[in-house]
């Protein structure tokens, strides 16, 4: 008789990634890289207070989930309160990072659907998230609606860091309207993948629309000294 | 072999029209080596035809007291068509999946592509393991999506799509998920004891000479087992 097939869900991909980032021994070069991203954000916030940070890149599947959750943990072990929203109204990831359901979001409390009591999950990491909800053919319409600053006003009062997921730049316009109300934008680019010409192209879009870039986050950084193939570097 | 979807419950969708054709289709499944069977019929909300969880369940017992003779452990489950609404009916109990355990049968329109990942992964979340009936027969269908689904879905497919009775489409995405090793079960969605039975010993020959023994009976019979097994377990937990 042949061996039985095990039977068994392949386990998220960005989970184990998330798992991997957040506290593995191994991984504190990967940790100490977002320190450094928390350390350089805090520089930059000198002359103006950088609460509210934006996530973007240029094109999709650059890691741009994975550096705001990572960077609402590294957060939230130096004391922060953190809140993380997925903006990502087209292909939301975040609640993937928790296991969760995407359920009351965004999208949900601007139809009616939830309350807004709902929207806010406390997860049991420790860290706060908004999801994003059902999916919407008007992304945009809430993404520049009073709703949203009215929530952002709110959760300044209450956080010390929000940290706003959104859609790659080349993409759709709605990062760009997302980063008229935030005080910084990091800029998420995977080593090896994307051509210069689009991050170029990118970076120049979000300058016209007078945009506060803070920096770039290179991610997926083949690094010959450790065995993992990705590293967090964080460029100004 | 074990056949995990199934339209045998007599009355209540397109399959067995009364309980003696009920009983024909399963003498057929044991003439196929079939021992362990889920009865799956057709659950979609909205639907005149839908029936209660209660009302499946009578007609369960029915079957199980006239098919005591036939040498097959029967399992009441469904097969439950995706509209917006099913998510919540499974957070409350009213849909039936395999015995009320996790696992559930689940199917989505053949034409218009939902989004399937997102969907399958809020069901998986809730708690429950849903099982993607015979992808091989959507039109949106492709190896590269299916992997996707595969993080949260196990995926069912037809013997009926291995031998062709599904048309060339069908066949040709059916042997192209087996040979990429996405397939976790095969069953024969059987409708009748005349054109659509309970065939499953034809397309086992096919997968077992195309792709091996070792496929041929994780995908027939044992990873049916493994799910049949913690199924029983979850029974025998309830009843005490």
């Amino acid at each position: 008789m042949g061996k039985a097939k095990k039977l068994k869900v392949k386990k998220r991909k960005n989970k184990l990634e998330f798992v991997k980032l957040r506290g593995i021994v191994e991984d504190t070069h990967v940790q100490e890289a977002f320190e450094k991203l928390q350390v350089n954000i805090g520089l930059a916030s000198v002359d103006e207070k950088i609460k509210v940070i934006q996530i973007t890149s240029s094109a999709q599947d650059e890691g741009k989930s994975t550096v705001a959750v990572n960077l609402a943990f590294s957060y939230l072990n130096r004391g922060f309160k953190v809140l993380v929203v997925d903006l990502d109204l087209r292909r939301p990831k975040i609640h993937r990072n928790f296991e969760l359901p995407n359920e009351n979001g965004i999208v949900d409390f601007a139809s009616g659907k939830c309350a807004k009591e709902s929207l806010i999950k406390h997860t049991k990491y420790g860290i706060d998230v908004v999801f994003s909800g059902k999916k919407t053919p008007y992304p945009a319409k809430i993404l520049e609606s009073e709703m949203i600053h009215n929530l952002l006003a709110e959760a300044k009062e209450a956080y010390d860091f929000i940290i706003l997921d959104t859609p790659p730049i080349s993409v759709v316009v709605d990062p760009i309207l997302v980063s008229k109300y935030v005080d910084g934008v990091l800029f998420i680019v995977q080593a090896d993948k994307t051509k210069k010409s689009i991050i170029k192209e990118s970076l120049k879009t979000l300058e016209n629309a007078q945009a506060n870039v803070l920096g770039l986050v290179i991610t997926s950084v083949k690094d010959k000294y450790t065995k993992y193939n990705y590293k967090y570097y964080y460029a100004e | 072999m074990i056949d995990i979807h199934t339209h045998i419950l007599p009355g209540v969708d397109d399959g067995s029209i009364d309980l003696e054709n009920s009983l024909i289709m399963l003498k057929q499944a044991n003439e196929q080596g079939v021992t362990h069977l889920v009865l799956t019929p057709h659950s979609i909300l909205n639907s005149r035809k839908f029936l209660s969880k209660e009302d499946l369940f009578l007609r369960f017992q029915k079957l199980v007291n006239a098919a005591k003779d036939i040498p097959i452990q029967l399992y009441l489950g469904s097969e439950i068509f995706y509209t917006d609404k099913v998510i919540s009916k499974l957070d409350s109990g009213e849909l039936q999946t395999f015995s009320d355990s996790k696992y559930l049968l689940i199917e989505f329109s053949m034409r218009n592509e939902s989004d399937l990942d997102e969907i399958l992964y809020n069901i998986r979340v809730k708690g429950f393991q849903p099982i993607l009936a015979h992808p091989e027969r959507y039109e949106y269908m492709t190896v590269e999506k299916l992997k996707q689904l595969k993080e949260n879905a196990l995926i069912q497919i037809n013997s009926t799509s291995i031998e062709g009775f599904h048309g060339r489409k069908a066949k040709k995405k059916a042997f192209e998920f087996l040979k990429e090793g996405l397939v976790d079960f095969v069953s024969s969605d059987c409708h009748n004891s005349t054109t659509r039975t309970c065939s499953l010993k034809k397309s086992y020959e096919i997968v077992f000479n195309k792709f091996g023994e070792e496929t041929a009976r994780a995908i027939f019979e044992n990873n049916q087992l493994i799910m049949i097994q913690e199924i029983d377990k979850y029974l025998d937990n309830s009843r005490k």
